[in-house]
């Protein structure tokens, strides 16, 4: 799919929130229906009380009709919250595992369905937690950036773009110069010249280009 | 100043109160005797009463606040009782912590329930300020004593009345100071109640007479401040300002020990179980004074000790209610006292008392009364001859907690009652399903304590205070007034189908039932009333009264009833219809043993289910069927650490509420339901192929009992046919993962049972495939042998169906309208009936060809398939004649390519088996950077380069076991051979 030179640059929040809306949550129906046959896929039937799934577009839009209660999903439980506060907070820690698109099912479940989950401003604060730490975290990693990788498992949807116009440019940079290092020692190798040395050009780049 | 004192039940906690506003609470086993106080700042002004019952703590102090605390993992506030305008001076808690009797200098006795925090009875009568109110155990009478030296006994069963006044029986004191007055105490059995008077005499006061017994002085030189009872009931304590201490025998009326202090003395409290006596004096010391009686005296605390051995006897509640009345009218008569001295207080004796209280706690409030037969349901006397009346409850009722109360919660929705003043209450309906009813509440005068709630309507009734399970004093009338029975209707159009009826009296309702079919009511006289919705009255039956709860769904009434009181153990069930008609199905409840029952209700579908208090949920199957009702378990949630009190039952879970904490019950409002998953308890939980034996078992009893429902009631399968058929379908598919498995296991004999419980022809036709797939070639021939003699009449006109890709879960819903046809094949008429029997000879003889290619496919099948005598074809299908039905080459060419579950797992595997053999350094699928990089480390650390270049090189190497380890994902489809080469070579052959 092609991909429009803005989006290269990252996806705004928006944007972002518009892909989190396929991910399924659990709901509780208040009003009872059939099932419904949506394009990907049927979901329901609804039968109160008991559970169903239903992508989180769909939840969004019976709770604002007052048609159902979301059920908030373990992982946004303030216990867990806490802990993953916990582990995120300790030094030399990965990052904590969490759903690709926490951040906007957290907004999108926090605006519109904030009466169905305990202690909402608790979460709110230490989601606002958890973000900041991860962030530092994502910026400490960034500077370790080198031309052949860089790995950073479970990384959000919104993290990643956050990193996205940064990382996109000076990764290709890097490959650039890495290149040039490498036709030089081959040039270096042909030529015999010993004073072309490979740790000038080195720190070169790593002047010219502070991360 | 004023320090009062008092011992927890289990004698483990000595509070104490002080001027200072705090209440101390310490531990009172010499090891941890000196260990910190637990200091508790909830009062502000001097705390003047405290008194302690099992788990509750209850202080008043001078500013007129009565606080409660919870003894639970500590103490915890758990709210305020009472506030009055004047001084707290007494306070005084039942044994089954449901009522405290608090005395003021207002010159009031108030009862507080502290179930609800409501007053429930204000006793004026005292011409002066009370200076002491004391509760007998069994909270059936009250002792206080007035300023002025009158003590007034208070029947408080009932309406509050006084049944005695005795002047001159304390001393009288002065108003207002908590040093000159004087304190009474009842005995532990509730036979006698002592308090001190003039003559610095302890005055020992017996039940029903109301006469002065005995006179205990003499030892006394100033005034006596407070007594206290032993755990016996034998000996009597009391201190006085002079700081002596006094230990009396009431029998001998003589003093066993006296010990003098310097101070004057306040209060002084008996350890309930043990020799242990604790008093403060104005200093606000506390002493204990381990072993007061004489050890010749030989102390025994007879009253603890004969109720553990009743514990021992039997776990149920009711029996040892019935003994513990037994012991109190022993008690009574005196005889007791005779042979006390036989028994020592022996530790193994208090341990099973623990016992008692835990088994006490453990059952279920809304089962036993456990209020200590606070009210009328048990007389003064003599209480051996009151029946032990069946607890009875209705499904998803609550006690109170707070000013609310859970009158029914099922899967239509909840029923809450709220406590608003004395006149009314309200009631509040709430529904799961808000499209179908607006959720509705009223006010309700007649206080209802019984509720039932469907579809249609919600069926209220009233009900006695004896009868109120849970003791709750807001739901019940207070006298035998006629109970009401009321209905309201849920249809919108018939809003004024409302109807009250009135009960004659002394008939009051147990519990109800309601669904859309009527209403029935279960009343005290052993009444079996059947109702419409309209109000029509259309039938009426004689019970035993031993009904415990009885549930409607739909035209099915369920009955439980006990077998009577000295059987606690299983109970009775009774299933009849809705209209009276007829009994469907009777006979034994299985409950867990040492449980009682604590949900029954019908699941989604319509089945009976029951569920216990160890939270065990059993479903009646085959009810249809004439003596052939049976229970099967289907969930155990006693592996569960939290309590789960259960909503409703749908086909594949329990609907529950998880309760959080300590509490047993649901809170209002009501919280997501969780879902339980049912799991009928197979052995060996753990293995995969037990877990799905348990599900196709589940399969197989729900399927039977929605086409059991649908035959009994001559309708629809729910769902319509599609639904049948699918739910077969999964049945079916649950066995042949299992057949696979067992062939994986070579285990044979365990995949012809289970294809033995297929029901369905296309299914065993999978089933044969798949042990033909497996190479089970013998196995393969008994299936065929086997699904010869189930199927044999439906020829092969199976022939179009066999393209169904029955194991395919994918494409579940897109295959259904299929299933569905396959279905119906099913039912119609054998075609080998319809088919002239001239023709059989010549289709065989053109079958031939067919048959030799089978052969190839699964030769030693083939030779069994000669014997077979097959039905001929019918002459419209153009294929050859096959003996195996479906196993032709090409069919089974079909079958593996199919995407079934079991082909994708093969594939799977032997791709793995694969990977090792692809070579890894297989250049063209890696990108660049991983040739690059190894030259470029060598090249660095040949030049000897600073740090940062060897970073680079590290980082590399991890980046080519990465990449490498992509590669052989993402291995080129060429090299790979592809699952159906193997089997290109039959389907060549194939003519």
């Amino acid at each position: 799919m092609a991909v429009s030179s803005r989006q290269k640059e990252g996806f705004t929040m928006p944007e972002l929130e518009y892909l989190a809306q396929c991910e399924t949550v659990t709901i509780v129906p208040l009003h009872r229906m059939e099932r419904l046959e949506l394009v990907r896929g049927t979901v329901g039937p609804f039968r109160p009380p008991q559970k169903t799934q239903v992508p989180l577009w769909l939840a969004a839009m019976l709770k604002r009709t007052n048609r159902c209660r979301i059920v908030a999903p373990d992982w946004l439980r303030y216990e867990h919250l806490q802990k993953l506060c916990k582990q995120e907070e300790e030094p030399d820690s990965l990052f904590t595992k969490l759903p690709f698109h926490y951040l906007e099912i957290a907004h999108i479940l926090l605006t519109v369905a904030e009466d169905d989950i305990s202690e909402s401003q608790g979460i709110r604060r230490l989601l606002q937690d958890l973000r900041e730490s991860r962030q530092s975290k994502t910026l400490r990693g960034i500077e370790m950036l080198n031309p052949l990788q860089l790995q950073m498992d479970n990384l959000s949807a919104a993290e990643i773009n956050e990193i996205r116009p940064l990382f996109r440019h000076s990764f290709n940079m890097l490959r650039q110069l890495d290149s040039l290092v490498l036709a030089s020692e081959k040039s270096q190798q042909q030529s015999q010249y010993a004073d072309q040395s490979y740790a000038g050009l080195e720190d070169s780049f790593v002047s010219s280009y502070p991360l | 100043g004023y320090t009062p004192l008092a011992f927890s039940a289990d004698g483990a906690l000595i509070i104490t109160g002080g001027t200072d506003s705090l209440i101390r609470v310490f531990r009172s086993s010499q090891s941890e005797r000196d260990k910190e106080a637990l200091t508790l700042e909830h009062h502000s002004d001097a705390v003047v009463a405290v008194a302690a019952s099992r788990s509750k703590i209850v202080t008043g102090d001078e500013e007129g606040v009565v606080l409660s605390f919870d003894v639970h993992d500590g103490v915890h506030a758990s709210g305020t009782v009472l506030r009055m305008e004047m001084a707290a001076r007494d306070v005084s808690i039942s044994a089954s912590e449901r009522l405290v009797a608090v005395a003021s200098d207002d010159g009031a006795v108030r009862m507080v329930s502290l179930v609800d925090m409501g007053v429930q009875h204000v006793l004026e009568g005292h011409r002066s300020a009370v200076s002491s109110a004391a509760l007998a155990p069994d909270a059936s009478f009250v002792a206080a004593v007035g300023c002025d030296g009158t003590a007034r006994v208070w029947d408080v069963r009932g309406e509050a009345t006084c049944v005695q006044v005795l002047r001159k029986l304390a001393y009288t004191c002065e108003p207002g100071v908590a040093l000159q007055q004087t304190k009474a105490r009842w005995s532990p059995d509730g036979s006698a109640f002592a308090v001190a008077g003039e003559g610095h005499a302890v005055r020992v006061v017996a039940r029903n007479s109301w006469a002065v017994s005995g006179e205990l002085g003499g030892e006394h030189s100033a005034m006596v401040t407070c007594v206290a009872w032993s755990g016996s009931g034998r000996y009597v304590a009391s201190v006085a300002l002079d700081g002596v201490v006094a230990v009396w025998d009431v029998q001998a009326r003589r003093a066993v020990a006296t010990r003098r202090t310097g101070d004057k003395l306040c209060q002084v409290a008996w350890n309930p179980r043990a020799n242990m006596l604790a008093f403060t004096d104005t200093a606000g010391a506390l002493r204990v004074w381990d072993g007061p009686v004489p050890a010749g005296q030989g102390y025994a605390p007879v009253f603890v000790e004969a109720q553990a051995a009743a514990a021992a006897e039997t776990e149920s509640e009711a029996q040892v209610d019935a003994a513990a009345d037994a012991l109190m009218s022993d008690l009574f008569a005196g005889d007791s006292m005779a042979n006390e001295d036989d028994d020592s207080g022996e530790p193994a004796a208090f341990d099973s008392g623990d016992e008692l209280a835990d088994a006490g706690e453990a059952l279920d409030d809304f089962v036993v009364d456990d209020d200590g037969g606070g009210y009328a349901e048990r007389p003064a006397a003599p209480p051996r001859a009151a029946p032990v009346a069946t607890r009875s409850f209705q499904p998803g009722a609550t006690p109170w907690a707070g000013d609310r109360r859970y009158l029914a919660l099922n899967m239509v929705g909840s029923v809450v009652s709220i406590a608003q003043d004395a006149a009314h209450n309200t009631v509040e309906i709430t529904f799961f399903d808000k499209s179908a009813h607006r959720d509705m509440h009223f006010a309700d005068s007649f206080r209802f304590a019984l509720a039932a709630l469907c579809d249609a309507g919600c069926l209220l009734a009233t009900t006695t205070r004896a009868l109120a399970n849970d003791g709750s004093l807001r739901g019940a009338a207070d006298s035998d007034d006629a109970s009401v029975v009321a209905f309201r209707a849920f249809a919108p159009w018939a809003a004024a189908s409302d109807w009250t009826l009135p009960l004659p009296p002394n008939e009051h309702p147990r519990c109800l039932a309601v669904s859309p079919a009527g209403a029935a009511v279960v009343t005290s006289r052993g009444m079996l009333r059947l109702l419409t919705c309209g109000g029509v009255q259309r039938h009426v039956e004689s019970l035993a009264d031993r009904v415990v709860t009885c549930v409607a769904h739909g035209d099915l009434l369920l009955l439980l009833l006990a077998r009577g009181a000295a059987d606690p153990g299983d109970l009775e069930y009774v299933l009849m219809r809705m209209d009276g008609g007829t009994r469907l199905a009777s006979g034994t409840c299985p409950l867990t043993p040492a449980s009682t029952a604590a949900w029954a209700g019908f699941s989604e579908e319509g089945h009976p289910a029951v569920c216990d208090s160890r939270g065990v949920v059993r479903l009646l199957h085959r009810y249809w069927a004439p003596r052939q009702a049976c229970w099967v378990p289907v969930l155990d949630t006693r592996a569960r650490r939290a309590a789960v009190w259960p909503v409703a039952l749908s086909a594949r879970h329990l609907l529950a509420v998880t309760c959080r904490g300590a509490s047993r019950y649901p809170p209002v409002p009501t919280p997501i339901l969780d879902e339980l998953p049912l799991a009928v308890p197979l052995l060996q939980p753990d293995a995969a192929a037990s877990q799905l034996e348990a599900r196709a078992l589940e399969a197989a009893v729900f399927h039977e009992q929605l086409a059991a429902e649908a035959e009994r009631t001559a309708g629809e399968y729910p769902g319509g046919r599609t639904a049948e058929a699918r739910d077969r379908l999964e049945h079916d598919k649950l066995l042949l993962r299992l057949v696979q498995l067992a062939c994986k296991a070579d285990r044979p004999q365990r995949a012809v049972d289970l294809a033995a419980m297929i029901t369905s022809e296309p299914s065993f036709d999978a089933c044969v495939k798949i042990a033909v797939h497996e190479k089970q070639s013998q196995l393969a021939e008994r299936l065929m042998r086997l699904k010869e003699a189930r199927f044999s009449h439906h020829g092969d006109d199976d022939e179009d169906e066999d393209d169904q890709d029955l194991d395919s879960d994918r494409d579940r819903d897109q295959d259904q309208a299929s299933d569905v046809e396959m279905a119906s094949d099913d039912q119609r008429p054998p075609p080998a009936a319809r088919r002239p029997a001239a023709t059989y000879g010549s289709r065989r003889a053109a079958a031939g060809p067919a048959a030799g290619s089978a052969a190839e496919a699964a030769p030693a099948a083939a030779a069994a398939a000669s014997a077979f005598a097959r039905p001929p074809q019918p002459p419209t299908t153009a294929r050859p004649f096959n003996p195996f039905g479906v196993v032709s080459p090409s069919k089974s060419m079909e079958i593996k390519r199919s995407h079934s579950f079991f082909d994708a797992a093969d594939a799977h595997s032997n791709a793995l088996s694969r990977e090792p053999s692809a070579s890894p350094a297989d250049g063209h699928v890696l990108p660049p950077a991983k040739r690059l990089n190894p030259q470029a480390a060598d090249a660095a650390d040949a030049a000897g380069a600073g740090d940062a270049p060897r970073k680079i090189s590290r980082t590399a190497g991890a980046a080519q076991s990465k990449l490498t380890a992509f590669a052989f994902k993402r291995q080129p489809p060429q090299q790979a051979p592809p699952p159906e080469a193997c089997s290109d070579g039959p389907s060549s052959d194939a003519p």
